[in-house]
Protein backbone atom coordinates (compact mmCIF):
# COMPACT_ATOMS: atom_id res chain seq x y z
CA UNK A 1 0.00 0.00 0.00
CA UNK A 2 2.79 2.55 0.61
CA UNK A 3 4.82 1.77 -2.55
CA UNK A 4 1.35 2.51 -4.04
CA UNK A 5 1.23 5.72 -2.82
CA UNK A 6 4.40 6.31 -3.26
CA UNK A 7 4.19 5.47 -6.89
CA UNK A 8 0.71 7.59 -7.09
CA UNK A 9 2.79 10.43 -5.65
CA UNK A 10 5.60 10.59 -7.81
CA UNK A 11 3.35 10.17 -10.95
CA UNK A 12 0.98 13.40 -9.75
CA UNK A 13 4.36 15.65 -9.40
CA UNK A 14 5.55 14.45 -13.00
CA UNK A 15 2.32 15.17 -14.61
CA UNK A 16 2.46 18.58 -12.37
CA UNK A 17 5.90 19.43 -13.77
CA UNK A 18 4.30 18.29 -17.05
CA UNK A 19 2.06 21.01 -17.12
CA UNK A 20 3.58 23.46 -15.48
CA UNK A 21 7.19 23.33 -16.98
CA UNK A 22 5.35 23.42 -20.21
CA UNK A 23 3.44 26.46 -19.07
CA UNK A 24 6.52 28.38 -17.23
CA UNK A 25 8.55 27.37 -20.95
CA UNK A 26 5.82 28.96 -22.83
CA UNK A 27 6.11 32.63 -21.10
CA UNK A 28 9.60 32.03 -20.71
CA UNK A 29 10.32 31.85 -24.60
CA UNK A 30 7.41 34.67 -25.31
CA UNK A 31 9.42 36.86 -22.83
CA UNK A 32 12.76 36.55 -24.34
CA UNK A 33 11.46 37.10 -27.84
CA UNK A 34 9.64 39.95 -26.85
CA UNK A 35 12.78 41.34 -24.71
CA UNK A 36 15.45 40.51 -28.02
CA UNK A 37 13.57 42.30 -30.21
CA UNK A 38 13.69 45.15 -27.98
CA UNK A 39 16.99 44.85 -27.65
CA UNK A 40 17.90 43.98 -31.24
CA UNK A 41 19.71 47.57 -31.87
CA UNK A 42 22.22 47.03 -29.69
CA UNK A 43 25.37 45.10 -31.49
CA UNK A 44 26.58 41.59 -30.21
CA UNK A 45 29.40 39.72 -31.00
CA UNK A 46 32.50 37.80 -29.71
CA UNK A 47 35.14 39.46 -31.78
CA UNK A 48 38.07 40.57 -29.74
CA UNK A 49 38.15 44.12 -30.38
CA UNK A 50 35.27 46.40 -31.44
CA UNK A 51 34.31 46.48 -34.75
CA UNK A 52 34.05 50.17 -34.87
CA UNK A 53 34.20 52.79 -32.41
CA UNK A 54 31.92 56.14 -31.57
CA UNK A 55 34.51 59.28 -32.10
CA UNK A 56 33.06 60.69 -29.07
CA UNK A 57 35.65 59.49 -26.04
CA UNK A 58 33.77 57.27 -24.09
CA UNK A 59 35.26 54.26 -21.78
CA UNK A 60 34.79 50.78 -22.60
CA UNK A 61 33.48 48.69 -20.10
CA UNK A 62 32.60 44.97 -18.27
CA UNK A 63 28.96 44.13 -18.77
CA UNK A 64 27.86 40.74 -17.21
CA UNK A 65 24.49 38.76 -16.81
CA UNK A 66 23.54 35.55 -15.11
CA UNK A 67 20.86 33.39 -14.88
CA UNK A 68 19.71 30.19 -13.49
CA UNK A 69 16.74 27.91 -14.77
CA UNK A 70 15.70 25.08 -12.99
CA UNK A 71 14.29 22.02 -14.76
CA UNK A 72 11.18 20.56 -14.11
CA UNK A 73 9.78 17.36 -12.47
CA UNK A 74 9.09 16.06 -16.12
CA UNK A 75 12.17 16.75 -17.71
CA UNK A 76 14.01 15.70 -15.24
CA UNK A 77 12.11 12.03 -14.97
CA UNK A 78 12.45 11.92 -19.21
CA UNK A 79 15.94 12.49 -18.83
CA UNK A 80 16.22 9.59 -16.34
CA UNK A 81 14.30 7.47 -19.19
CA UNK A 82 17.16 8.96 -21.82
CA UNK A 83 19.78 7.64 -19.64
CA UNK A 84 18.67 4.19 -20.45
CA UNK A 85 19.35 4.69 -24.33
CA UNK A 86 21.39 7.62 -24.86
CA UNK A 87 21.50 9.89 -27.22
CA UNK A 88 20.57 13.61 -27.31
CA UNK A 89 19.12 15.03 -24.38
CA UNK A 90 16.53 17.77 -26.55
CA UNK A 91 14.92 19.12 -22.89
CA UNK A 92 17.82 19.84 -21.29
CA UNK A 93 19.33 21.46 -24.34
CA UNK A 94 16.50 24.12 -24.79
CA UNK A 95 16.99 24.35 -21.08
CA UNK A 96 20.45 25.64 -21.35
CA UNK A 97 19.30 27.95 -24.25
CA UNK A 98 17.03 29.42 -22.20
CA UNK A 99 19.52 30.36 -19.36
CA UNK A 100 21.73 31.92 -22.24
CA UNK A 101 19.42 33.55 -24.02
CA UNK A 102 18.48 34.71 -20.23
CA UNK A 103 21.78 35.71 -19.35
CA UNK A 104 22.31 37.58 -22.95
CA UNK A 105 19.34 39.73 -22.44
CA UNK A 106 20.51 41.02 -18.36
CA UNK A 107 24.00 41.86 -20.08
CA UNK A 108 22.33 43.72 -22.81
CA UNK A 109 19.94 45.33 -20.67
CA UNK A 110 23.03 46.52 -18.29
CA UNK A 111 24.52 47.68 -21.80
CA UNK A 112 22.07 50.04 -22.22
CA UNK A 113 21.33 51.24 -18.86
CA UNK A 114 25.22 52.38 -18.59
CA UNK A 115 24.60 54.18 -22.35
CA UNK A 116 26.07 51.70 -24.24
CA UNK A 117 25.00 50.50 -27.79
CA UNK A 118 27.79 47.49 -28.68
CA UNK A 119 28.96 44.80 -27.05
CA UNK A 120 32.20 42.61 -28.48
CA UNK A 121 33.82 40.18 -27.14
CA UNK A 122 31.15 37.82 -25.51
CA UNK A 123 31.63 35.28 -23.27
CA UNK A 124 29.80 32.65 -21.71
CA UNK A 125 30.61 30.34 -18.81
CA UNK A 126 28.62 27.32 -17.32
CA UNK A 127 28.94 28.06 -13.59
CA UNK A 128 28.78 26.16 -10.30
CA UNK A 129 26.41 26.64 -8.00
CA UNK A 130 26.61 25.53 -3.92
CA UNK A 131 28.60 22.69 -5.21
CA UNK A 132 25.90 21.10 -7.24
CA UNK A 133 28.39 19.58 -9.84
CA UNK A 134 29.58 17.26 -6.86
CA UNK A 135 26.36 16.61 -5.08
CA UNK A 136 25.22 13.24 -4.71
CA UNK A 137 22.25 12.42 -7.13
CA UNK A 138 19.40 12.92 -4.43
CA UNK A 139 20.86 16.51 -3.70
CA UNK A 140 22.10 17.91 -6.65
CA UNK A 141 19.38 19.93 -8.78
CA UNK A 142 19.11 19.57 -12.74
CA UNK A 143 19.76 23.59 -13.25
CA UNK A 144 21.29 25.15 -16.26
CA UNK A 145 23.49 28.29 -15.43
CA UNK A 146 24.91 30.54 -18.07
CA UNK A 147 27.59 33.71 -16.63
CA UNK A 148 27.63 36.23 -20.43
CA UNK A 149 29.88 38.64 -20.13
CA UNK A 150 31.32 41.10 -22.55
CA UNK A 151 33.01 44.32 -23.27
CA UNK A 152 30.75 46.94 -23.64
CA UNK A 153 31.49 50.23 -25.94
CA UNK A 154 29.95 52.99 -28.25
CA UNK A 155 29.65 51.55 -32.00
CA UNK A 156 29.03 55.27 -33.50
CA UNK B 1 38.78 51.69 -12.42
CA UNK B 2 38.72 50.32 -15.88
CA UNK B 3 37.70 46.95 -16.56
CA UNK B 4 37.22 44.95 -19.82
CA UNK B 5 37.54 41.48 -21.23
CA UNK B 6 39.25 42.80 -24.60
CA UNK B 7 43.17 42.62 -24.33
CA UNK B 8 43.39 46.39 -24.74
CA UNK B 9 40.84 48.91 -23.76
CA UNK B 10 40.14 50.80 -26.50
CA UNK B 11 40.74 54.62 -27.02
CA UNK B 12 43.71 53.81 -24.52
CA UNK B 13 47.56 53.18 -24.95
CA UNK B 14 48.84 50.08 -22.69
CA UNK B 15 51.13 52.41 -20.54
CA UNK B 16 52.54 49.59 -18.00
CA UNK B 17 51.52 46.02 -16.95
CA UNK B 18 51.30 45.43 -13.79
CA UNK B 19 50.75 41.66 -13.76
CA UNK B 20 48.32 39.54 -12.82
CA UNK B 21 45.60 39.76 -10.38
CA UNK B 22 42.77 37.72 -8.97
CA UNK B 23 39.92 37.96 -7.23
CA UNK B 24 38.17 35.10 -5.55
CA UNK B 25 35.31 34.34 -3.34
CA UNK B 26 33.33 30.49 -2.10
CA UNK B 27 29.74 30.71 -1.58
CA UNK B 28 27.28 28.37 0.09
CA UNK B 29 23.90 28.05 -0.74
CA UNK B 30 21.06 28.11 2.58
CA UNK B 31 18.67 26.11 3.58
CA UNK B 32 16.22 28.83 2.28
CA UNK B 33 17.07 28.96 -0.47
CA UNK B 34 17.26 24.98 -1.01
CA UNK B 35 14.00 24.44 -0.28
CA UNK B 36 12.64 27.00 -2.73
CA UNK B 37 14.90 25.50 -5.45
CA UNK B 38 13.37 22.21 -4.65
CA UNK B 39 9.69 23.56 -5.28
CA UNK B 40 11.25 24.75 -8.53
CA UNK B 41 12.75 21.95 -9.47
CA UNK B 42 9.25 20.47 -9.56
CA UNK B 43 7.76 22.97 -12.24
CA UNK B 44 10.20 24.78 -13.70
CA UNK B 45 11.53 28.27 -13.90
CA UNK B 46 13.97 30.61 -13.04
CA UNK B 47 15.75 29.85 -9.27
CA UNK B 48 16.05 33.31 -8.68
CA UNK B 49 17.70 32.63 -5.13
CA UNK B 50 20.49 31.23 -7.26
CA UNK B 51 20.94 33.27 -9.88
CA UNK B 52 21.14 36.19 -6.88
CA UNK B 53 23.95 34.03 -5.18
CA UNK B 54 25.74 33.91 -8.50
CA UNK B 55 25.28 37.71 -8.82
CA UNK B 56 26.32 38.28 -5.52
CA UNK B 57 29.45 35.78 -6.34
CA UNK B 58 31.02 37.53 -9.02
CA UNK B 59 30.52 41.25 -8.21
CA UNK B 60 32.43 39.94 -4.63
CA UNK B 61 35.09 37.86 -6.73
CA UNK B 62 35.51 41.38 -9.08
CA UNK B 63 36.06 43.94 -6.22
CA UNK B 64 38.43 41.69 -4.67
CA UNK B 65 40.54 41.57 -8.34
CA UNK B 66 39.94 45.05 -7.98
CA UNK B 67 41.40 45.86 -4.93
CA UNK B 68 44.34 43.61 -6.21
CA UNK B 69 44.67 46.13 -9.01
CA UNK B 70 44.22 49.14 -6.83
CA UNK B 71 47.46 47.91 -4.34
CA UNK B 72 49.69 47.30 -7.59
CA UNK B 73 48.93 51.27 -8.50
CA UNK B 74 47.12 49.84 -12.01
CA UNK B 75 44.23 51.89 -13.04
CA UNK B 76 42.56 49.27 -15.40
CA UNK B 77 42.49 45.50 -15.57
CA UNK B 78 42.42 44.06 -18.78
CA UNK B 79 41.22 40.84 -20.13
CA UNK B 80 39.14 39.80 -17.59
CA UNK B 81 37.60 36.11 -17.37
CA UNK B 82 35.64 33.77 -15.00
CA UNK B 83 35.92 30.48 -13.40
CA UNK B 84 34.09 28.45 -11.18
CA UNK B 85 34.61 25.26 -9.65
CA UNK B 86 32.79 23.04 -6.86
CA UNK B 87 34.73 22.53 -3.82
CA UNK B 88 31.78 20.47 -2.14
CA UNK B 89 28.26 19.40 -2.16
CA UNK B 90 26.94 23.03 -0.84
CA UNK B 91 29.64 25.26 -1.62
CA UNK B 92 31.42 26.81 -4.94
CA UNK B 93 34.27 29.04 -5.88
CA UNK B 94 33.63 31.55 -8.26
CA UNK B 95 37.28 33.18 -9.19
CA UNK B 96 37.75 36.40 -11.28
CA UNK B 97 40.92 36.98 -12.76
CA UNK B 98 42.92 39.35 -15.31
CA UNK B 99 45.51 41.72 -15.89
CA UNK B 100 45.93 44.93 -14.05
CA UNK B 101 47.41 47.70 -16.34
CA UNK B 102 48.33 51.69 -16.15
CA UNK B 103 46.49 52.85 -19.42
CA UNK B 104 46.82 56.43 -20.88
CA UNK B 105 44.13 58.11 -23.18
CA UNK B 106 45.32 57.90 -26.30
CA UNK B 107 46.33 61.17 -28.21
CA UNK B 108 44.35 61.90 -31.38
Amino acid sequence: MGDLIGLLISVVVILVGLCAGKATEKKHLASLAQREADLADIRLDSFKQPLTLSAEPHTPTLVCGDAVIASDAFKSWASGLRNLFGGEAKNFGLLYQRSRREATLRMLEEARRQGFDAVCNLRYDSVDIGGNAVASAKQSRPMATCLASGTAYKRG
Amino acid sequence: MIIVNTETVNGYDIAEVKGLVQGNTVRAKHMGRDIAASFKNMVGGELKGYTELLTESRREALSRMLQQAQELGANAVVNVRFTTSAITAGAAEMMAYGTAVVVTPKLQ
